[in-house]
This record gives structure tokens, C-alpha cells and sequence, in this order.
């Protein structure tokens, strides 16, 4: 059975999951709801044969009472807007904004843990693309401390992401250690101005008090194919090293370039494991 | 104001103490800073730099550890500072908000 699911907000991630959403078949986009009239969002959502509200999310809701899931591209402080809304509509949300109402969703560790929260929420890129790694080094040994640093081009980071600075590396590290499973956890972001841009980095380190050494690579080789079905740019830029009691990871992600450039891997992550959800979601209907 | 234009004035900061730890891998002592700082102090440089050479929050695998903690260090620090202003280095995505205000 396909759900029917609409995007909030206009921007650039709204506009990668128009893409992504109009193409998967388990997903009936019904259209996308912004604030600007003359966005680019709404322009290409419109030209697409999807409505495209530009009066507010209560007025999209209203106008469109039959909404099954909706996806937050708009902001941490929409959201908390948007939350009750939605709420008393009985329409479930897929959180991509910092607001972090709902549970923690990490596709790959704990997507089945909340199929019935109404709200759910990505976190970060950063968690997106390092958790599944420190979730399978947690399955291969105890890890005492996990950091992560994740590298993203600069041209990708927009003002939302800057102003959220600190919420990513918090938010990103307390990941670590709720889904993760280490005992402690440090992120770390650098935006890098290069040109061309660099697709998305993250260089994961994970400190063990006891290690199985190769039990701890073909987990993680695992948890990257695992992450790669719904994320086809995301892979192993070098093998794990593991010395000393210490293993590190090294994972790119190279965007679909679906409205946002390939470089853009961090923005990629979020949509595709956004769409990942719903589309279980809907796998879960269908076996009812 | 004015005499800058003509002559700019240097103010220096002393940086011994944060960027110079990178030669030491980190690894100055509480004792060490409140030492230094202090004859800096004494010798009239209005600003000293103290903490990992990366930064507030940058002790990590990345940016190397750190044998004490930031507060500690700052905390010597300020035990001899009379007359110059202590200074720290900050990158967001690295050191967070909350880190600078306990510095403060």
C-alpha cells in the first residue's frame, strides 16, 4: 500500500525529497507546503504536478486532510510549531530539523524501536553516518569512547547549519552513546571551503576495553552495505584500521545529486534516510 | 584614536601556553601555566593564551589529548594572573558555546 506524504518546507532539503519521494513507489506525494511563494521549492514542486501550498502549514493541512506522514524540512522552530498540528490531525512526521521532539532515528540501528511514535527525528548527517558504524564496533566489543569527525563542504552548509552548530556536535555525540552503545562520545564538525567541494568525510574512531579484531571489520563492512541500500553514495573510503585497541573507520557520502550537487553527501544522507522510514512505514502497512 | 593612524600600536598576546603546547604534545602542567603565566603577567604582556593548542573542547583523538583539562589549565592560569587578561582560542564545531561561557 502506498502512504500519501507531503514535504514542509521549501528549501534545498525539501527540494531533494521531492525528488526522492516522487520516485519511490511505496510513496504518493501529494505536495509540499512552504512560506515563500516564489521559491524554487514550490516552482519545481508545481511544474512536477503536486500542489504547492504557500499559505502555512495549517492551511496545507487543512486543504489536505488525507495525509498519511508528512516530512519537517523546515526549521527547529517551525517544527515545535508544526508538532501539534500535526498531532491533532493524526498525521505522523519525519523530523529533518534540529528540534528533536521526537525519538532518535538512525534507519539502520533502531528504525523498527519506533513504528508507532507519532514524531520521529534524524538527528544529524553526522549521526546518520557514523552511528550504524559505532552500533556495529559495539556489537564486536565493548567501546569505551567513540569520536567522530565528520568534514563537509562549506558550499553545503547553509545558515541553518551554521547557526546549529553546537546542537550538531551535541546532539551527534550523545547519539554515539544512546544508539551507538559506546560509553562516551565527541563530535566534531569542519566545514572545508575547498573548491571543488569535497563530498562528505567522517573519520570515526572507536576505543575499545575489549576487542575482537575481526569481528569488529566485517561488522563494520556489513553495517556500510546495509546503510548503502538506502543511501547508495555512502561507502568505505579506506579499510578499517584497528591497532592498539583502537578501530577507525573512514566513510564517505556522495549525494544522489537529485536537486542538491553530489558533493552535498551530509544534506543527501538526511533526505534518503528520511524517505528510508517512511518507506518502512508503508512496508509495515502492507504486512498487516 | 588618532595616534594609530599614525603610529599603530602592537598588543601583543602571548601564546606560549596554547599554541606552544602542540610542541609538547599537550602536555603542560597546571604548575607549568601558573608559573609561566605569571612571569608573563610580571612582565607587563596584557594577554596570555592558555589551553589546548587546538582550542576549548579540542582534547579528542583527533587534536591529541591532553595531559589536564582546559579548566584546569585556565584555573592555574588564573591563579597568577594580576594585571594581564587571560585569552583562549575557540572553533565552533569543535569547542561548543557552553565550553567558552565556562571560560569566561
Amino acid at each position: 500500500m502506498t502512504l500519501r506524504v507531503a514535504i514542509l518546507g521549501s528549501g534545498n532539503i525539501g527540494t531533494d525529497l521531492l525528488y526522492k519521494v516522487a520516485r519511490n513507489p511505496a510513496l504518493a506525494l501529494v505536495g509540499m507546503a512552504g512560506i515563500d511563494p516564489a521559491s524554487e521549492g514550490l516552482a519545481r514542486a508545481r511544474a512536477g504536478g503536486f500542489a504547492a501550498g504557500a499559505d502555512g502549514v495549517e492551511r496545507f493541512l487543512d486543504d489536505h486532510p488525507d495525509l498519511d506522514v508528512v516530512f519537517d524540512a523546515s526549521s527547529a522552530q517551525a517544527h515545535a510549531e508544526h508538532a501539534p498540528l500535526l498531532a491533532s490531525r493524526g498525521v505522523r512526521c519525519i523530523d529533518l530539523t534540529p528540534a528533536a521532539l521526537g525519538p532518535a532515528v538512525v534507519p539502520d540501528v533502531n528504525l523498527d524501536e519506533h513504528l508507532d511514535a507519532p514524531d520521529v527525528n534524524l538527528v544529524t548527517c553526522g549521526a546518520q553516518a557514523t552511528v550504524p558504524i559505532v552500533a556495529a564496533l559495539s556489537a564486536a566489543g565493548r567501546v569505551a569512547y567513540a569520536e567522530i569527525v565528520s568534514t563537509v563542504a562549506s558550499r553545503s552548509a547553509g545558515p541553518g547549519t551554521r547557526s546549529n552548530i553546537d546542537e550538531f556536535t551535541v546532539a551527534t555525540a550523545r547519539s554515539l552513546e544512546t544508539l551507538g552503545g559506546s560509553a562516551a562520545g565527541k563530535a566534531i564538525i569542519i566545514l572545508n571551503p575547498a573548491e571543488p567541494p569535497i563530498i562528505m568525510r567522517n573519520t570515526i574512531y572507536a576505543e575499545f576495553a575489549t576487542l575482537e579484531e575481526a569481528v569488529a571489520s566485517s561488522s563494520v563492512a556489513e553495517a556500510v552495505a546495509r546503510v548503502a541500500a538506502y543511501v547508495p553514495g555512502y561507502r568505505l573510503a579506506a579499510e578499517p584500521l584497528v591497532a592498539d585497541g583502537m578501530v577507525t573507520v573512514f566513510v564517505e557520502v556522495e549525494g544522489a545529486g537529485d536537486y542538491l550537487p553530489a558533493y552535498a553527501g551530509n544534506l543527501d544522507i538526511m533526505t534518503s534516510a528520511a524517505v528510508r522510514v517512511a518507506e518502512r512505514y508503508a512496508e509495515r502497512l502492507a504486512t498487516r | 584614536m588618532n595616534e594609530t593612524a599614525t603610529a599603530p600600536r602592537v598588543r601583543l598576546l602571548d601564546s606560549t601556553l596554547r599554541d606552544g603546547s602542540h610542541a609538547i604534545r599537550h602536555r603542560y602542567t597546571p604548575e607549568q601555566v601558573e608559573l609561566v603565566a605569571g612571569r608573563l603577567d610580571e612582565a607587563g604582556v596584557p594577554a596570555i593564551g592558555v589551553g589546548h593548542g587546538d582550542g576549548l573542547g579540542a582534547a579528542s583523538i583527533q587534536y591529541m589529548r591532553s595531559l589536564h583539562t582546559d579548566d584546569e589549565l585556565l584555573s592555574a592560569a588564573r591563579r597568577a594572573l594580576r594585571s594581564a587578561r587571560l585569552a583562549v582560542t575557540f572553533q565552533p564545531g569543535i569547542g561548543t558555546k557552553r565550553q567558552l561561557e565556562r571560560a569566561a
